[in-house]
This record gives structure tokens, C-alpha cells and sequence, in this order.
């Protein structure tokens, strides 16, 4: 399975990444590298496994956090009292 | 510097916390290697001198009471900038101390500085930080590895005898074996994660880096251990490292070699390996891992993948740094803080993991490497019914030049491909050092153990250390 320039293209779409013509040609070139290099899983042989296998133990759904709600509000970039402020989604924006 | 000495002074009143405090201060603000990022001289030495009225007290909190440590950039620490590596975080001030950290405050350890690594800590070289690379305390031309190589070159100058590592393919063991220090990855479980700025969940743990195995067993009896913030934390009591250390006792010992190890090892290497194992006590005998040719490739789509969804939280709303343009849209605040934010590695880890896990790829990859990733840790139960232990060089290599795979990422890859199958099988692995090559730069040894078998891996660490 090959990545070229419009794979890339929609996985930076995907993971929120701006690229310029020059990093779609260098990633272009080095993700078809590694992609290329991964290609040895082919070889392996497929046999069911069990998705729950080997996960963690659940545990009792309890509140261990404490209430952080000020020191955690206090990181935000943009803030209006309690609420974090983004540029608005629907409507005027201004 | 050793911890077991810098004990004893502290306690004979011949030296004090204060002291040791402001020497390794001095030495994290001089050296010129770029080890730290952040030297608290405030906050260290209000806790030196806590430390010291403890010790005047009778009030001692065991063997890191009063001793000065590094912590690497990617753990919380609260009220001291907490970076990752990353321009996205510059600034940024965690709200709480991880529960290492707060362990090792609890034990009177003095927290002079957080060290420099890879963005995010994905690389082997420390060269994807975006405050400049570390460089080898022996030559400054070579890397230190990474990508804890702050902790590494911090605690191989003498700044620190102990420092915290985090390691998810070998980001402690590596960097430990490249600048002569030891390095331990705990079994997946072992230590704590809450308050370590999640990389790849699934693989990884926090680590000590010390100047001896005694040093990195102390440390990591104070880190390891259940947590309620972290469920993946194991329940069971640890073992009692220290003790396995000091006293590592005689007994024959079976040390399995991967053939699948030794292809393409130079003649040195093999013969640093032969040496290193030159033990009394250790019967060396071959062991098959035949899935390790997977390793690579697995490693790299599973901690990609993971690494795309973790990183995801980082999008200039609730914490980090935004960029956003005049009348910019919410998706644009989207792209630009992270396009700003991330450095090229990054950026490509972010990319590949993304790639693993889209429609029409994901089985082709994320789901046959987590078919691997079964197979490989099946090979090393396998091998641990004949074996005590698994032995392999740390990294093929010693330290390389800077710059020299920069802009090849698949041969940078490679650097890690002793330490990703334990990685993947999440069990335990000690890097001791074993001499050095011609040019005075180190080697290190790396010893893999069942899972939860700490204690007695420090204790064979402890043989090979004394054996040299």
C-alpha cells in the first residue's frame, strides 16, 4: 500500500496540520518510507485474538480527582469567567 | 557520585542537603551540554533546607532524603513550567505534581530542575527538542541518545546522581546506555502515569537514570507501586529493590541470548556483549524470540497511532499555547496552534499514527501490529520457561555523531531495536554500562526480566556491575 502526495494531504486534514508544498513532498517521501518499511506485518500470519485480552482490570467508578475546576480553568489560552472562549461556531462572529 | 555515599555524608553532618543542593544547581545552570530547561534554585533550596531541619530532627525519610534529582520535562510539576520539549506547552504551568513527583518530594528528595528532551519524547537522539539538542557529556559532538537524554547527561556529568526518565520504546534505557549511566524501564504497571504527559499509553512508564544500580534501585523503591489516578497501576506491593541490590547474592543465574539479536552485530559489539556477560554465576545459553523481526514496525504504527489520538487534546483551547489570526475561524485556531505548536517529528509520528488508524488502512496496520505485539510478548513468556533473564547490548551502536540521522527517520528507528520488543512485551529492563569503545564513549548492557521481577533484575545488574 503506497502513501503519495494525496494521502498525505488527507491525513494532515485529518490530524488538524497545515503543510507547505515542501513538507508534502518530504513527508510524502518519508511516510512511504516507514509505511513501505511496515510492510514486513504483511508477512505475519492472521489469527483471531481476543480484543480483551491482556486489558487493564476495571475498577470502582470513584471521584479521586478532587475538585480542580479553578486551577484547570486558570491554563486556558482564553477565558470568560467559567467558560473556556473560542471563535464562534455558528452565526456572525463578531 | 553515588547515592549510597552521598547518604552516609549527609548523615555524618559531613556535608548538607543545602550544600549538595547548590553545587548540582550550579552545575544544572553551567553545563553547556543543554541538559536542563528549567533550574529551580528557589524551590530547591527551600526543600534542601526542609530537608536538613528533617535530618537535624531525627525526622529521615530514607535513602533520597535531602538528595538532589532531575525530572524530565514530560512529568507535571506543580508551580514549575512543565514544557515536553515543545514550543505548544512553553509557558505552560501544570496545576498539579505527578504522583512520581509527589512521591519523590514525600521521600526529601530536592527537585533542582526538569531536563531536556524530545518533543513529546519521541526520538532517540535528543535532537527533536525544540529548545536545541543535548549533547554527550564525553563529546559534544555526538548525541546523547533520547529521549531522556537530559536525565541521562544530567546524572552522567555528576549534576545529579539520580534523575527520572520516561521510557515507551527505550527513552531511558538508551540514552542511559549511551552516556554511561544506568536506566531502568519498570514493567508496564509498575510505576504510576498520572502526571507523565501521555506519549503512547500503552507502553508508557517512568523510569530511574542513576550513576549505579543502587542509586536507580532506591529510586525506583520510592516511585513504584499502586495509584488511584492511574489505572493501569498494578495492585501488588513491589519488591524491595535496594535490598536485591546491595545483596545480589551468588546463585547461578540461566541468561538467555535472541539469536535473532546477534544478526548484524559488528565484531565489537559482540565481543562487548561476551564480555559484559562474563559473570560468575551466569550461564549464557542461546533463546529463540522469533517474532522480533515485527518489532520495529509494530512499535511504530502502535505508539504513532496512539500518540495521534493523545495529542489530539492539544488544540490552543484549554491549555498551551493558541495561535489564532484575526477573524479566524474555530477550525483555523485548530490548525494554526497545532501547525505552530508541534515540531517535524512530532508532526510526522502525529501523521503515520493517523495514516494506521484511518478507513482503509486500519487492519492492513493497527491491527496487525497489535496481532505482533501478542506474538512478541508470546515469545518472551516462551523463553522465560528456560531462562532467568534475557541479555542483549542496550543499542547496537554507541553514541553517533549529531545530525547523523536526522534525515533519515527509518534508520533513526532502528537505533531502538533492542529495546522496543520488551517495550512491547511491557516487561522490565535494566541498561547497565559495560566499558567503552575506543573513543572513551560507553556501552551499555541490557538485562529483561518476567514481569514484575524487579527486584531480582536489579540484583543481577548488580552482578554485572560488580563484575567490571
Amino acid at each position: 500500500m503506497s502513501v503519495d502526495r494525496e494521502v498525505v494531504r488527507h491525513v494532515a486534514a485529518l490530524a488538524r496540520l497545515r503543510l507547505s508544498a515542501d513538507q508534502e513532498t518530504l513527508f510524502t517521501r518519508q511516510l512511504a518510507d516507514i509505511v513501505g518499511y511496515a510492510g514486513v506485518l504483511e508477512r505475519l500470519p492472521d489469527t483471531p485474538v481476543d480484543p480483551a485480552d491482556g486489558a487493564a482490570p476495571l475498577r470502582t467508578d470513584a471521584v479521586v480527582n478532587g475538585d480542580r475546576a479553578d486551577a484547570l480553568l486558570a491554563a486556558a489560552p482564553d477565558r470568560d469567567g467559567d467558560r473556556l472562549r473560542v471563535p464562534a461556531v455558528l452565526g456572525d462572529p463578531g | 557520585m553515588n547515592l549510597r555515599a552521598l547518604g552516609a555524608d549527609l548523615r555524618a553532618g559531613a556535608t548538607t542537603s543545602r550544600a549538595l543542593t547548590l553545587r548540582a544547581l550550579d552545575a544544572a545552570e553551567a553545563t553547556t551540554t543543554g541538559a536542563f530547561l528549567t533550574v529551580d534554585r528557589e524551590g530547591a533550596l527551600a526543600a534542601a533546607d526542609v530537608a536538613d531541619a528533617g535530618l537535624a530532627q531525627g525526622a529521615d525519610h530514607g535513602p533520597l532524603h535531602g538528595v538532589p534529582v532531575a525530572v524530565k520535562d514530560n512529568l507535571c510539576t506543580e508551580g514549575l513550567q512543565t514544557t515536553c520539549g515543545s514550543r505548544f506547552l512553553e509557558g505552560w504551568i501544570a496545576p498539579y505534581d505527578a504522583t512520581v513527583v509527589a512521591k519523590l518530594r514525600a521521600a526529601g528528595a530536592v527537585v533542582v530542575g526538569k531536563t531536556n528532551m524530545d518533543e513529546f519524547a519521541m526520538g532517540s537522539s535528543n535532537e527533536n527538542s525544540a529548545y536545541g539538542p543535548v549533547r554527550h557529556p564525553v563529546d559534544p559532538t555526538r548525541v546523547p541518545g533520547g529521549s531522556s537524554g537530559g536525565s541521562a547527561v544530567a546524572v552522567a556529568s555528576g549534576i545529579v546522581p539520580l534523575a527520572l526518565g520516561s521510557d515507551t520504546g527505550g527513552s531511558v534505557r538508551q540514552p542511559a546506555a549511551l552516556c554511561g549511566v544506568v536506566g531502568l524501564r519498570p514493567t508496564y504497571g509498575r510505576v504510576s502515569r498520572s502526571g507523565l504527559i501521555a506519549f503512547a499509553s500503552s507502553l508508557d512508564q517512568v523510569g530511574p537514570v542513576a550513576s549505579d544500580v543502587a542509586g536507580a534501585a532506591a529510586l525506583y523503591d520510592v516511585i513504584a507501586g499502586p495509584d488511584p489516578l492511574d489505572s493501569t497501576a498494578s495492585e501488588r506491593p513491589p519488591a524491595h529493590a535496594l535490598e536485591a541490590a546491595l545483596a545480589p547474592g551468588t546463585e547461578p543465574l540461566r541468561v538467555g541470548l535472541p539469536t535473532q539479536y546477534l544478526d548484524g552485530l559488528t565484531s565489537e559489539a559482540r565481543s562487548v556483549l561476551d564480555a559484559a556477560l562474563a559473570v560468575p554465576g551466569f550461564e549464557v545459553v542461546p533463546v529463540d524470540l522469533p517474532h522480533t523481526e515485527y518489532a520495529v514496525a509494530t512499535y511504530y504504527v502502535l505508539a504513532s497511532a496512539e500518540a495521534s489520538s493523545n495529542l489530539a487534546r492539544f488544540d490552543g483551547i484549554r491549555y498551551g499555547n493558541r495561535v489564532q489570526a484575526e477573524g479566524a475561524s474555530l477550525q483555523d485556531v485548530y490548525l494554526d496552534s497545532r501547525t505552530a505548536g508541534f515540531g517535524p517529528e512530532v508532526q510526522r509520528r502525529i501523521m503515520l499514527g493517523t495514516f494506521a488508524l484511518s478507513a482503509g488502512f486500519f487492519e492492513a496496520y493497527f491491527g496487525k501490529a497489535d496481532r505482533a505485539r501478542r506474538a512478541i510478548a508470546a515469545d518472551f513468556t516462551a523463553a522465560f520457561e528456560d531462562v532467568d533473564l534475557i541479555a542483549s547490548l542496550t543499542s547496537p551502536t554507541t553514541a553517533f555523531p549529531l545530525g547523523a540521522r536526522t534525515a533519515d527517520p527509518l534508520a533513526m528507528y532502528l537505533s531502538d531495536i533492542f529495546t522496543i520488543p520488551s517495550a512491547l512485551a511491557g516487561l522490565p529492563s535494566i541498561s547497565v554500562p559495560v566499558g567503552e569503545d575506543d573513543a572513551g564513549l560507553p556501552w551499555g548492557l541490557q538485562l529483561t526480566a518476567p514481569a514484575f521481577a524487579e527486584a531480582p533484575l536489579f540484583a543481577a545488574a548488580a552482578r554485572v556491575e560488580a563484575s567490571r
